[in-house]
């Protein structure tokens, strides 16, 4: 039986006490080695629930569990692809100093050190990105740049890796690499990947997790393109919210 | 400006000297802290920082002329008040979420008040003069001393958490994921800005500061392929600015602070002419 890595009961959330939860009565859990989809119309608190996972919002009540303890407790398990990095095109940086990004927290002081530097080779190759290491980050199409980005979550070794509507600003071709990437990682870890486009996940998938507010759990075989707006759209409720505002 | 390199080691000249050492060991932490103001995107906090310290500088006097604290002399006080100031508007930020650039205009303006309120009151007649556009040619030992001990940490400081400041001006989301305490690295980072401001006022004085933290490492940032050698760049772009200031100053009897921007500026505009990609 596999084990639970990811634990969430009747989690509840709102950006400012008093206001209206953002998510209510959460509660799923996610094993080792799942592939998960989190679907759901914008605004219905997938990024949130996200950043509770990460560490970077805590929950008003409820539990939430990763690898059994408090989430950001484990910081090196658990890798991170945002939605969109908001960087400085200007800065100097290549693909290979981002990557190395990933090997830190290990030392309080110090450079990078040579396992460092060949753990992050090790993630370029298996993210096809090694031919850029020497080429300036802001130079790289959007879809090489997430590849970069995953390499970089990858450094650490992670058990889980979250991607945060991965399939936005790239083209098809890059999505069609990505998820053959993304199939070949998940012999190796467990993958939460937000999306509101069911199509992009649904090929990969084990189950879903819909997210509007609420949660519910959905099988592959029970989503089709004719009641997937009805799933996501169900007792839709917006609350009107800033992601960056209140992160801890 | 052959002259200058000739009387640099005119021992009935040592001011020349001085200013020429205290140009090439301030050069490394202007060189160094500068990238991280220009990536960051924090030269108003610096220039805030700067003006702040006027107030420091009127609190040492005032404190060791009228109430007679002899450890408390300007420079001391310019530290203090750097320091201070750097944290007040780290903490207002992070803290208090308050808009930065309101907050900098405060502290740009209340800084120069205080100091100049009292340097006022401090007997004697002080000209502020030298502390607003730098006096690079009346240092002393001393001064040299203080410029090598704040480079020492700085320097220091910079190597030991250089990957971590890095991070927290690429992507401060993703390194605290990675468990970083960013909020203790960017006041960390700020000090570091503070103290690097607290040398720069004897070299271009505290109204041109902001120029010099920026110029340099934004004509590096131009032409480098990664974050190192950004500030190698910066450090030898800062060091010939300052040399080569300081020698036509001497040349033209100039005074040096506006030769060295001026010279800086000029370099940096035709850099950016000539590399980066103009926009249609």
């Amino acid at each position: 039986m596999k084990k639970n890595i990811i634990e969430v009961d009747k989690l509840n959330f709102a950006y400012e006490r008093g206001h209206m939860n953002v998510l209510e009565q959460v509660s799923f859990s996610i094993s080792e080695n799942d592939f998960v989809g989190i679907i759901g119309p914008n605004g219905g608190g997938k990024t949130t629930l996200v950043k509770i996972l990460l560490g970077l919002l805590s929950p008003q009540s409820g539990s939430v569990k990763i690898f059994g303890a408090m989430p950001g407790k484990n910081p090196h398990k658990i890798a991170y692809l945002p939605q969109q990095l908001v960087f400085d095109p200007q800065i100097p940086i290549t693909v290979e100093e981002v990557v190395l990004m990933g090997c830190l927290g290990h030392r309080f002081i110090g450079l990078y050190t040579k396992k460092d530097h060949e753990n992050a080779k090790k993630a370029m190759i298996k993210m096809n990105v090694l031919e850029y290491q020497n080429a300036f980050f802001s130079s790289l199409s959007g879809g090489q740049k997430q590849r970069v980005l995953i390499a970089r979550a990858l450094t650490c070794h992670p058990k889980i890796l979250i991607l945060d509507e991965p399939s936005a600003g790239i083209d098809t071709h890059h999505e069609q690499i990505l998820l053959e990437l993304l199939k070949n990682l998940n012999a190796e870890m467990s993958i939460v990947m937000v999306s509101h486009e069911y199509q992009f996940v649904s090929s990969l998938v084990d189950y879903v997790i819909c997210i509007n507010k609420d949660s519910h759990i959905h099988y592959p075989h029970e989503i089709n393109e004719k009641n997937f707006q009805d799933i996501i759209s169900k007792k839709y409720q917006y609350v009107a919210h800033d992601h960056e505002v209140k992160s801890k | 400006m052959i002259q200058y390199f000739v009387d640099i080691f005119n021992p009935d000249m040592t001011f020349l000297m001085y200013a020429t050492l205290i140009g090439i060991f301030a050069s490394l932490a202007f060189g160094t802290m500068g990238t991280f103001v220009v990536i960051k995107r924090v030269s108003f906090i610096a220039g805030a920082i700067s003006h702040c310290i006027l107030g420091g500088i009127g609190l040492g006097m005032y404190l060791n002329q009228v109430h007679q604290v002899t450890w408390m002399t300007p420079q001391i006080g310019a530290i203090l008040m750097a320091v201070v100031s750097a944290l007040l508007i780290g903490i207002f930020t992070i803290y208090y979420k308050e808009r930065e650039d309101t907050l900098i205009g405060a502290l740009w303006a209340f800084g120069m008040a205080l100091g100049l309120i009292l340097i006022y009151y401090t007997p004697g007649y002080t000209d502020p003069m030298s502390y607003l556009f730098g006096s690079i040619l009346m240092v002393g030992y001393e001064d040299l001393i203080t410029v090598v001990v704040l480079d020492v940490l700085v320097l220091t400081t910079t190597i030991l958490f250089f990957n971590k400041f890095v991070s927290i001006c690429f992507d401060e989301e993703f390194a605290r994921l990675r468990g970083i305490n960013t909020r203790f690295y960017y006041l960390l980072l700020l000090i570091l800005i503070a103290i690097t401001v607290v040398m720069l006022i004897n070299v271009v004085g505290i109204v041109m500061i902001v120029a010099m933290l920026t110029i340099p490492s934004g004509i590096a940032s131009v032409i480098s392929k990664n974050i190192k050698s950004m500030i190698i760049y910066s450090i030898i772009i800062s060091l010939f600015t300052i040399i080569a200031g300081l020698s036509i100053s001497y040349q033209i009897n100039a005074p040096s602070g506006p030769v060295i921007i001026i010279l800086s500026s000029m370099i940096y505009f035709i850099a950016v002419i000539s590399f980066r990609k103009k926009i249609l």
